[in-house]
């Protein structure tokens, strides 16, 4: 009995050290085989609008490319950048000024973006308003959404302060409508938005308020890879959002995002924005 | 009457209709109809009060929830508000505003009054909203102000509709629970008094055995159980008040008859006193006879007078004095009062006179007893008068149809104290005033009770020394005639009008009287008048007399033993011999419409009270001896006496055309035909006949009467006929018997001519 007991130990282990072999084996095919790259997007947006956007498209890319891609939602923006930041995603599709401080902080490749439109601020009063031009709003209140909402927020101070040398008192109102209505409501001489929010408001706050200024145009929100997804698939993924681009159906998704007119972009691209000093006016998360 | 009035009138009428209307209604009926207007009411009320209070309850209600989701929500906007994110509020609000649907508008304001929400507050019509504010604090000041406009009007809507449902649903189980005591109500009362009222009904009709509805122990019952009680003492009441007045009635008619056989056991010895002193008086006497008689005379009138009296008002109270009606001119009554009384006037010195204004219409009433009230008022004035005036007036009837006569007599008078006791029974007054006035006391109380029964009233007036009037009134109405003649009364002969002159004709006369006293003294008086008579002692006798020979007048005393006068005066008429078609008169004592009734049926044609007035049996003998004399004219004759019994031209003719030898036939034929006739009419049965067939015989025989011209014997077949086609069986029965005379006297003449 002593002798059939340690024979058959040993005929145990030896099965499970080839298991054990077998298993290491195949989850190292299955890892490389089932990568899932994160896919990042800033939230301009609620999440439920943002999924509908993406989902559909990330899908598309994951056939196209044959690469798994979850979409990573942030609650508020500080959340992103701070997820950039910290280079949590493998992709992401941020707004220019993100992109740099992203190249900046993690080396972030932009890959695709809008070649049809620039992106920049608009200044509104309301129509009634006795305010001309961007001088009299000297040492005025001045509504913005966040701090750093691109074009509503980071360009339009920057103008104002770089461009135009005025003084006056922001307002964080959290929302482009929030800015708008601020404005419509006299608690703001005027309010900073962009122009595809404000063409979406309702024309009860439209009607009662008009464009005074515009910022410099810089190119819109890009879709940027982490350098460390391999070159390759980099290059499948920005190729398949081209290809993409090119189809009806594709396009019309895209065109949710928005990205209209997909083509490739760089870095350089974004390079004047960095000239513009809007590290000034950005807030940094916990500031 | 003005026009208020009149409205006041109408108005009172149509409440009273109302009124009425509702008095009338079943009990079920008047439930029903009460617990529709209580449930009407309560449903108004409960709409009226109820109702609003609700709604303001339901406002108010709402009105606190609302504040708390404003106030919450109030303070949910507060941070949004302090970060300026008015976005959020807009979309918070506007989701808010979605949810409830009755929120017409809200005004979201900041502490310094500047509108953060909506950007346009849309006009309102604000008259059906409630606004309610809330204010928003934040560390014990005012951060902000929520105003909301609130349309609770379908809350309300549904509110009251569910209040509708209630009251529908309440006043249903309402109605039905009454309806439901209503029935059961109707079962335990309704019913059961339907039943009782029915009872009652019943037994107003004389039904005393329907059936009652069943006797519970509850209220009903015990009402139930009492009326059954009572209506058996009603009718064992009834029957106890039914046998009492038939004991009255029939102690009534005992009286009665004492008083017919007492008035006959009292005047018939009366009839002989006085008829025989009638006669002492006419023959030859000495002073002081003359004066005995005189006295016995008198006397014997006052017996008469009281006698009279005593049974008048016995039979007044008995109810027996009957009120006839008859047309009469009322200033001849008087006239003829007044000459009637002219004699007892005078012996006071007394002058009467009749003072009536103009000349009068006929007047109706009952002449007979009018004339015995008078009578008795200017016997009575008389009395109290001496060397005066009587005056007689009488007064027409206008407006009321009530006529009066007064008789005013310049008197001793009479003491007021004593006016009310005038009239009553047996009272006189002081006899120290009257000298040989006498009487009974009776006289005024029999007036008044005359006057009393003629529906009239009677009074007096009076000054003491000075004199009296008394008058009296009558119901002058004009009534239907169908009245019997008054009883005891003589029927009043037809008197003629005068122009007749009465000769003095000797009838043969038959007296029938089993009283020898009565029989003596009526032979006297008709032998003084210079009449043949031959006395029958009993009916029996005086039927085989007067069947034997040939009479002008007959007196048959009704009351006889064995064969009384009506046996008798049967017998005379159906033999058809000697005296059958004679005038027979009844002599009685008493005499009620009824037994003249029966007098007449047995073919008598007059009758006289006993005791006998010589004026009265004079008038009955000039009427007999008229109707003998056929030149004089009889008002009550429908035939004139000179209208021949055969028109001899007429015969002649008839004989001449059919020959003599044809004529005796004939003449043989008609006699006997028309014997067998007379004798079918004559009998006992005729009453079963139909008066069809009497006509039809009548008819027939009349036909052969006019051949052989016998006039007057047609015209009297002609009276049975008409008489009897009228049915006027009264009439019928004496122109039958007047027939049986006519055909004897026709039957004669025809034997005689013809030589049969």
């Amino acid at each position: 009995m002593f002798r059939n007991f340690f024979s058959r130990a040993r005929y145990s282990l030896t099965v499970v050290q080839i298991s054990l072999v077998c298993l290491v084996l195949a989850m190292n095919t299955s890892a490389r085989a089932e990568q899932v790259y994160t896919f990042g997007v800033v939230p301009q947006f609620e999440a439920r609008a943002l999924a509908a956007i993406w989902v559909p498209i990330l899908e598309e890319l994951e056939q196209r490319t044959g690469i798994r891609l979850k979409l990573v939602g942030s609650p508020r923006i500080p959340e992103f950048e701070e997820g950039f930041e910290a280079g949590e995603f493998d992709f992401a599709y941020m707004n220019p000024y993100h992109v740099l401080v992203a190249n900046e902080k993690q080396g972030y490749i932009p890959l695709v973006r809008d070649g049809g439109r620039q992106l920049f601020g608009v200044l509104v009063v309301r129509k009634d308003s006795p305010i001309q031009s961007v001088a009299e709003l000297d040492g005025q209140v001045i509504s913005f959404p966040a701090p750093n909402a691109l074009g509503a927020s980071l360009l339009m101070r920057a103008d104002l302060d770089a461009l135009h040398n005025i003084q006056f008192s922001p307002v964080y109102v959290s929302t482009h409508t929030s800015s708008y209505l601020n404005v419509v409501l006299g608690r703001a001489a005027a309010g900073g938005g962009v122009m595809g929010t404000f063409s979406k408001q309702d024309s009860e706050v439209k009607d009662l308020l008009r464009v005074l200024y515009e910022t410099r145009r810089t190119p819109p929100h890009p879709i940027a890879a982490h350098p460390r997804v391999p070159a390759d698939i980099r290059e499948k993924v920005q190729t398949a959002i081209l290809e993409m681009a090119a189809t009806p159906e594709g396009a019309e998704m895209l065109a949710g995002i928005p990205i209209r007119e997909a083509i490739v972009t760089e870095l350089t691209d974004y390079q004047d924005l960095g000239e513009w000093g809007l590290e000034n006016y950005f807030v940094q998360s916990g500031e | 009457m003005n026009v208020s009035d009149r409205v006041g009138i109408k108005k009172e009428g149509l409440s009273l209709t109302y009124r009425k209307r509702w008095e009338n209604l079943s009990l079920r009926s008047k439930f029903i109809l009460l617990l529709i207007v209580v449930v009407a009411g309560f449903d108004l009320a409960f709409i009226a009060l109820w109702q609003p209070r609700a709604n303001q309850f339901i406002v108010d209600l709402q009105s606190r929830e609302v504040r708390n989701e404003l106030a919450t929500a109030g303070e949910g906007m507060l941070p949004f508000l302090f970060q300026n994110q008015i976005a959020a509020i807009h979309e918070t609000l506007d989701v808010i505003m979605g949810r409830h649907p009755n929120w017409v508008a809200l005004d979201f304001k900041d502490a310094d009054g500047n509108r953060i929400y909506p950007i346009n507050l849309p006009t309102i019509d604000a008259t059906s909203l409630v606004h309610l504010e809330e204010q928003v604090f934040f560390r014990g000041e005012v951060a902000a102000s929520m105003v909301v406009a609130v349309d609770f009007s379908q809350e309300q809507a549904e509110l009251r509709k569910y209040g509708y449902s209630m009251v529908a649903i309440a006043t249903g189980i309402f109605a039905f629970a009454m309806l439901a005591v209503a029935v059961f109500f109707e079962v335990l009362i309704g019913r059961r008094a339907a039943g009782l009222s029915k009872a009652a009904e019943a037994m107003a009709d004389g039904d005393f055995e329907a059936e009652l509805p069943k006797a519970s122990g509850d209220e009903i019952g015990q009402l139930i159980h009492g009326f059954a009680r009572m209506r058996k003492n009603v009718y064992d009441t009834q029957i106890s008040l039914s046998e009492a007045r038939e004991e009255a009635e029939s102690a009534t008619l005992a009286k009665s008859q004492f008083l017919a056989v007492m008035s006959h056991e009292i005047r018939t010895p009366l009839n002989g006193l006085l008829g025989t002193m009638q006669l002492l008086e006419a023959t030859k006497l000495t002073k002081r006879q003359s004066r005995f008689l005189q006295t016995m005379g008198t006397s014997g009138d006052l017996l008469l007078h009281h006698v009279n009296d005593v049974l008048d008002l016995s039979r007044l109270d008995a109810g027996k004095g009957k009120i006839i009606s008859v047309q009469f001119d009322p200033n001849n009554l008087i006239d003829e009062v007044i000459e009637s009384m002219w004699g007892v006037a005078k012996n006071r010195g007394n002058e009467l006179r009749n003072t009536t204004q103009k000349a009068t219409e006929l007047v109706w009433g009952d002449s007979i007893k009018i004339r015995q009230v008078l009578f008795n008022l200017i016997s009575n004035a008389s009395k109290f008068t001496k060397n005066g005036k009587i005056l007689i007036e009488f007064v027409p009837s206008s407006p009321t149809h009530f006529a009066s006569i007064s008789v005013t007599d310049t008197g001793i008078g009479i003491a007021e104290k004593y006016l009310g006791r005038v009239f009553s029974d047996f009272e006189q007054l002081d006899t120290s005033h009257i000298r040989g006035a006498g009487g009974t006391g009776l006289g005024l109380s029999i007036s008044k009770r005359i006057v009393e029964a003629m529906r009239g009233r009677i009074s007096v007036d009076s000054t003491p020394e000075i004199g009296s009037t008394f008058s009296f009134s009558w119901d002058s109405a004009e009534v239907p005639a169908n009245t019997q003649p008054l009883a005891d009364e003589i029927q009043p002969l037809q008197i003629d009008d005068g122009k007749c002159t009465t000769p003095q004709v000797s009838l043969n006369i038959l007296v029938v009287e089993d009283n020898r006293i009565n029989r003596f003294v009526l032979h006297e008086m008709l032998k003084n008048e210079g009449h043949n008579v031959t006395e029958a002692e009993n009916g029996k006798v005086g039927v085989e007399i007067a069947t034997a020979n040939r009479f002008d007048l007959i007196f048959m005393d009704i009351s006889m033993p064995e064969f009384d006068g009506m046996e008798a005066t049967t017998a005379i008429r159906n033999s058809l011999q000697a005296s059958f078609d004679s005038p027979i008169v009844a002599l009685t004592a008493h005499a009620l419409p009824q037994d003249i009734e029966k007098f007449k049926s047995a073919g008598m044609n007059e009758v006289l009270t006993k005791p006998i007035s010589r004026a009265l049996l004079q008038e009955v003998l000039q009427s007999i001896a008229r109707k003998q004399d056929t030149e004089c004219l009889s008002g009550d004759l429908d035939h004139p006496a000179d209208i021949p019994f055969l028109d001899l031209e007429c015969l002649d003719e008839f004989v001449s055309s059919i020959g003599q030898e044809k004529a005796v036939e004939f003449a043989k034929s008609f006699v006997s035909d028309t014997e067998s006739g007379i004798e079918s009419l004559l009998n006992p049965e005729v009453e079963k006949m139909e008066l069809e067939d009497i006509s039809k015989i009548a008819h027939k025989l009349s036909g052969s009467a006019a051949l052989f011209g016998a006039v007057r014997f047609r015209a009297g077949l002609i009276d049975v006929e008409s008489h009897a086609n009228d049915c006027d069986s009264k009439n019928l029965k004496s122109a039958i018997l007047e027939l049986m005379g006519l055909w004897a006297q026709t039957k004669n003449r025809l034997y005689v001519h013809f030589d049969l």
